[in-house]
């Protein structure tokens, strides 16, 4: 099993670079929201463990809200990002990426102010990289490769089927199923057909895993005796807070929504990116930063085969601190329009959403850190609206495949290479192809 | 909580105003905002008001976002109207998102292309035989000085069968006009009778909240002939009894649906199923999936067109996945079904119960209704520009709702037009779908029929593009209150030609 990793690359823009490096960005495009693979830049395509890149400028829209805490409005950095979403280790990535599109990459990230030539441009990238506080992955282990050979496998048995070769009505499904199995075969010998095996996991992912997955709650057991004292006064804070934190949610900017849309339904899967100033105070940010941790350990050890809680349609998503800690970044890859997206986040994961975002500024008013917030549908929309970042370069290298199709085809896999199937398993396998 | 005032809204919202046979859409701009005030002030607008019989005639009026601003609308008043009315069908990344591409791409269309202008619709309704007349007492000498019409969208009385010979508009929600619904957070179950909000501005929605709409500062220029808001007592509602209505032009090209058909079908009987599966009823607008026995709120025990949900058929096997009334409408509470209790219950909240690849695939229907008010057309009813393809036949597809982007919009997009909806693989709507092909990815021209058992399902494939848009626009369907506050509060005088 190949683990992935979620790669985030971030320098602060040198002041007024924005308006070349957005050119630059949308260069790599053949219009806004279609990647172009003649690019001059970053040849995103080429890369065999990347399932998903984004290049963006990450600014905050919405700064002047942070005038109701009494915070700067101005005068904040703004970022370049590059975010990939790839199998295996992220060394390896970036000498891939170095060797293929060093100058590209030279030719963005020299507008940061971090950015020198006197180190090797590897070395310049890992001390940017920024490790996410929580992320999520729909199936650990489905590597890219997985992904295309399992489409491919899904139009081949969905053809033989179509062409007739085996004669449905007459022969018993798991007949079917047995002569797929052997036409398959046949094709992989040819060469026709490959389905790779999986890798070994890497030793070192998995003790660090199983360490993980003891070492958090062992840790939550030791405090928790001084949780449990603090507890009531921290409840106490946290409901001021909430009966007094103001909703900032104007309405969104009609040219703002335009670019956004502009981007977005080019095929059935979208990207997604806020980002916003988290309300001041160190005990916030302790809340913050232990609900994340939360987070983070329930999709490592718990939703990491098919959905996060009760939502199957995001492929990857992170949370992000940035500033130190002063701001946040969320990105995600979903599948369908942001309204459906919103709206299964809304009415299946509500109260996922208002532990992880209320904190932000701005965010509709919480109950018990878990209530209403998002219940207040439009505010929470708008609030969204407002605070996502258009995604200047946007790859994907499955075009066409939602998350339900990747998991449909690794169940028509999974089914194919099984020795025997009674008859309505069979019957209830054929049905996926 | 006030009741509902029935004179302050316009009767389609409340009527169908079925025997009302004759109908004509008139799609006009204004040439003179002065006179369209005038005719406004008189204008005979049916309100929703019951009646012991049904009129003789019925006007309603609706206006798109530059309409409202040509009458002369105030721009902090316009500002607060939803930007899906703002930037309209006509927008190239809204018709993306809607599946209106292709040869059903905005500029293509005969009325409401990016090219032309629309700033009203009026809808005519008259008992047979006197639509002409009735036209004509619209269309007074004000009139003539006011508008210019840009359109007149014909209908015809095909008793409620659309062209393809299946009974329209069956499934309508139920409106809780008693204003005696409170939607839980979670509603567990299908239900069809849905909160106010979800049609009419200024009342609580499916989520107790308010939609977005416009408000005016009490005690400003002719605010007194609005309503008080409910939830801000200091402002005065202009939305409040008015919704969004949507209409667009749908040519069905009926020849071609059945002679497909027929191909693929070894007789009239087969091609006459797979019609059926495609729609998911038979042509008397039975359900292909057997009746429910629980009542469903909001639903008449005796209906059987529409006593039952799809909970019965979880595989597929009777009504497709990919049926048009299971896409339209998959009448689903908002947790999966079957229906669990206690912890398992706890479970499927947090997504770890049981589940398959199609259980908890779809949104909840309650959020995403909309009343339609479409009428079918046949024969000479197109404009004059119609092209030699065209059929000439179709629909006037017509719905009301208060939030486009989360009911019509996500409806259309999400659940119609969506090549995924409910985990499938490369389907799109059998009937209304575009078939444009993601690039890279796998055809999208297939459909599923029913069969007795999984596995047996037969696949059809290559399905052609049988509804093509001809024609569309967001409008705003004011409140008789805001209308006559419309007609007052003109600020300019400027003559748009």
């Amino acid at each position: 099993m190949t683990p992935q990793t979620s790669v985030m690359y971030a320098a602060p823009l040198r002041p007024g670079a924005i308006t070349i490096v957005h050119q630059l960005l949308c260069s790599m495009n053949k219009q806004p929201g279609i990647y172009d693979p003649q690019n001059g830049l970053i040849p995103l395509h080429m890369f065999p463990q990347l399932h998903y890149a984004r290049l963006l400028v990450v600014q905050d829209l919405a700064g002047q809200d942070r005038a109701v805490y009494g915070l700067p409005t101005t005068g904040l950095p703004e970022y370049l990002v590059f975010l990939a979403e790839i199998d295996g280790d992220e060394s390896e990535f970036r000498n891939d990426m170095i060797r293929v599109a060093g100058g590209g990459l030279a030719t963005l990230f020299a507008h940061c102010d971090t950015y020198t030539e006197q180190a090797p441009l590897s070395e310049w990238l890992e001390r940017s990289r920024i490790q996410a506080a929580a992320s999520y992955v729909n199936w650990r282990g489905r590597t890219v490769v997985q992904v295309r050979e399992e489409e491919t496998l899904r139009r081949f048995l969905k053809q033989k089927l179509n062409t007739g070769a085996t004669n449905e009505s007459t022969t018993s499904a798991e007949k079917t199923r047995l002569a797929l199995q052997v036409f398959v075969d046949k094709c992989k010998e040819e060469g026709r057909l490959q389905l790779m095996p999986p890798s070994p996991t890497p030793i070192t992912w998995s003790i660090c895993n199983a360490l993980h997955l003891v070492a958090i709650p062992l840790v939550l057991i030791l405090v928790s005796p001084v949780l449990l004292v603090l507890l009531p006064f921290l409840l106490f804070q946290i409901r001021t807070w909430e009966k007094n934190d103001p909703a900032v949610a104007p309405p969104v900017n009609l040219a703002h929504s335009e670019e956004l849309l502009s981007m977005e339904n080019h095929e059935v899967t979208n990207q997604f990116n806020v980002f916003g100033s988290l309300k001041p105070g160190l005990l916030r940010l302790c809340i913050v930063r232990f609900l994340l941790l939360l987070t983070d350990y329930t999709a490592r050890h718990i939703y990491y085969r098919g959905n996060l809680a009760r939502v199957s349609t995001i492929h990857f998503a992170r949370w992000v601190f940035m500033d130190g800690r002063k701001r946040m970044l969320f990105s995600s890859i979903y599948d369908g329009s942001l309204e459906s997206y919103m709206d299964d986040f809304i009415n299946k994961v509500g109260f996922g959403l208002n532990l992880t975002f209320s904190n932000g500024i701005g965010y509709p008013r919480t109950r018990w850190l878990l209530l209403d917030g998002c219940q207040d549908e439009q505010t929470f929309k708008r609030v969204l609206r407002r605070h996502q970042l258009p995604t200047e370069v946007w790859f994907n290298a499955h075009p066409g495949l939602t998350a339900a199709n990747k998991h449909r085809n690794l169940l028509i896999r999974d089914g194919l290479q099984k020795h025997s199937m009674s008859e309505k398993d069979a019957a209830a396998w054929l049905a996926l192809i | 909580m006030n009741p509902v005032a029935f004179e302050a809204l316009q009767g389609i919202v409340r009527f169908g105003y079925g025997k009302l046979t004759e109908c004509c859409f008139l799609v006009v701009t204004i040439k003179n905002a002065d006179k369209a005030r005038l005719w406004l002030k008189s204008a005979p607008i049916s309100n929703a008001v019951a009646l012991p019989e049904a009129p003789q005639t019925a006007l309603q009026i609706a206006f798109t976002y530059e309409g409202l601003s040509n009458l002369g609308c105030a721009v902090d008043l316009l500002s607060q109207f939803s930007t899906e009315f703002k930037t309209g069908l006509d927008n190239s990344a809204r018709a993306r998102l809607l599946g209106d591409v292709g040869d059903s791409a905005p500029e293509h269309w005969l009325w409401g292309s990016p090219s032309s202008s629309v700033d009203l619709l009026l809808m005519l309704h008259a008992r047979p035989g006197a639509l002409e007349a009735w036209k004509d007492t619209i269309q007074t000498a004000v009139w003539n000085e006011a508008f210019a019409t840009v359109t007149e969208l014909n209908t015809s009385n095909l008793d409620g069968v659309e062209p393809f010979g299946f009974p329209d508009g069956v499934s309508q929600p139920e409106l809780d006009w008693d204003r005696s619904r409170h939607p839980q957070q979670i509603e567990d179950t299908y239900t069809n009778r849905i909160s106010l909000g979800e049609v009419l501005l200024g009342y609580p929605n499916e989520y107790n909240r308010y939609t977005d709409r416009p408000l005016l500062r009490d005690g400003s220029f002719a605010t007194h002939l609005l309503p008080i808001a409910e939830d801000q007592p200091g402002m005065r509602d202009f939305g409040r009894d008015g919704s969004y209505l949507v209409l667009r032009t749908l040519e069905q090209n009926v020849e071609e649906f059945w002679r497909f058909l027929r191909e693929h079908a070894e007789d009239d009987e087969t091609a006459e199923f797979m019609a059926a599966a495609m729609v998911g009823r038979r042509k008397d607008g039975t359900p292909l999936v057997a009746p429910s026995s629980s009542p469903i709120l909001g639903v008449d025990a005796n209906d059987h067109r529409n006593q039952f949900d799809f909970a019965s058929d979880p595989d597929g096997l009777r009504c497709p996945f990919g049926a048009h009334i299971r896409r339209a409408n998959p009448r689903n509470g908002d947790l999966p079904s079957p229906q669990v209790s206690g912890v398992k219950r706890l479970l499927t909240l947090l997504g770890l119960g049981q589940k398959t690849l199609h259980s908890d695939a779809k949104a909840s229907s309650r959020f995403h209704r909309i009343l339609r008010r479409g009428r079918e057309f046949k024969g000479a009813s197109l404009p004059p520009r119609t092209d030699t393809q065209s059929t000439s036949e179709g629909i006037h597809f017509m719905c009301l709702n208060a939030n486009l982007a989360r009911q019509f919009e996500f409806l259309q997009s999400a659940w119609l037009m969506s090549t995924k909806f409910d985990a499938l693989t490369d389907e799109s709507d059998p009937l209304v779908g575009n078939r444009q092909p993601i690039e890279g990815a796998a055809s999208v021209d297939r459909f599923t029929l029913p069969a007795k058992e999984l596995g047996k399902r037969r696949v059809i494939e290559g399905l052609p593009r049988f509804v093509r848009v001809r024609g569309g626009s967001y409008f705003f369907l004011p409140s008789i209150p805001a209308l006559r506050y419309l007609a007052a509060a003109g600020t300019t005088t400027q003559t748009v030609v």
